[in-house]
């Protein structure tokens, strides 16, 4: 496939369901703050108008023909990237809860060669940016704790879906990205295959408008998913050779 | 076991058979899938038709009543297909969001 449309190394993937009333805020987020960075939003066969806004902005779009859920959206967005020769591909909220202003400091560490893979944090520093409820912190860092457990490395913040990846890393997603529960479970993926992961400490902000996928009544559910599929993950032997 | 017993079975398990092979002849079951079925159906048939065989296993393995083996016998071998179903249906959903994301990046490039 051509690069033709290709004007950066870094890639900004907006994974995006239903937020026709956001998505324009936050593609504009990432746009005035830099015009270094290329950006797709990946609409998720979303119900609501987040196409037309899309469409009527001329926000690059890939157009998903089918809901996958969000894993399978941010694996279509890792595959473009991949196709189109990035460097670097950033997964990036659609929902207007991350910050801009940090990209900078996600893409750096990876440009360094220090690390495959960042995450964005909001609780490796103390500040007065939006880190939830108490019940969610605490499935957080049960989450974490059970990451660490199973890979002996510290990750303050498994849930977030504010990262940043290179192109070996990118390689791996578009073979075996874990579209269910994918913030944690390919923190387990990549510990299989020895990348190193940094954590870059972020601010995020309170949802703007829209509601999390996940509700306080699924969260039991989501617990024991998740918590299954990382021990799952973990006793998984995977190919070493995936380029 | 009763003769009455192994003549519903046979033909309940005939029919299922015969019903099996007509939905794959007509393509509704593709080959693949109807096998399943087909063997599960095979053995329940076969059991039955070995005179005394299943009351000699129903003594061996502990049941007191044979028709209490049957059924464990039949809900065994329906959780085996469910699974064989999950399997396939899991399988499936894989290619489908593969397919997906593939034609809709086509669908990207191509500015459809």
């Amino acid at each position: 496939m051509s690069a033709a449309r290709r004007t950066s190394d870094v890639l900004v993937i907006i994974p995006a369901f239903n937020e026709e009333l956001s998505i324009l805020n936050t593609y504009n987020q990432v746009r005035d703050f830099s015009s270094e960075y290329d950006i797709i939003v990946v609409n998720d066969g979303s119900t609501d108008q987040t196409k037309e806004v899309c469409k009527q902005n001329h926000i690059p779009m890939i157009d998903l023909v089918a809901n996958l859920g969000v894993g399978g959206a941010v694996q279509t967005g890792y595959k473009y990237a991949l196709y189109h020769g990035y460097k670097i591909a950033i997964q990036f909220d659609g929902d207007g809860q991350h910050n801009a202003e940090f990209l900078p400091n996600l893409i750096k560490p990876i440009q360094d060669n220090v690390c495959d893979f960042t995450v964005g944090s909001r609780f490796l520093e103390d500040n007065d940016g939006f880190k939830s409820s108490w019940k969610r912190r605490f499935g957080i860092r049960l989450i974490s704790s059970l990451l660490f457990f199973v890979t002996h490395k510290k990750i303050s913040d498994p849930t977030s879906g504010f990262r940043a990846c290179n192109q070996k890393v990118m390689k791996l997603f578009v073979k075996h990205y874990p579209t269910e529960y994918p913030e944690p479970s390919s923190i387990v993926l990549l510990h299989k295959y020895n990348y190193v992961i940094n954590e870059v400490p972020v601010l995020m902000n309170v949802r703007l408008k829209g509601f999390s996928t996940i509700t306080s009544w699924k969260s039991v559910y989501y617990m024991v998913n998740v918590g299954l599929l990382i021990l799952l993950l973990s006793f998984t032997k995977f190919e070493q050779d995936h380029e | 076991m009763r003769t009455e017993l192994i003549i519903e079975i046979l033909i309940f398990g005939i029919s299922a058979i015969f019903l099996i092979l007509q939905f794959t002849k007509r393509g509704m079951i593709s080959l693949k899938y109807a096998i399943i079925w087909l063997f599960s159906l095979f053995v329940i048939v076969f059991s039955v038709i070995v005179p005394n065989l299943m009351q000699i296993l129903a003594n061996i393995l502990g049941f007191e009543l044979l028709s209490n083996m049957l059924m464990a016998m039949f809900i065994g071998i329906l959780i085996l297909v469910s699974i064989s179903l999950t399997i396939i249906v899991s399988s499936l959903r894989e290619k489908v969001r593969m397919l997906t994301q593939e034609v809709s990046l086509i669908k990207k490039d191509i500015d459809l």
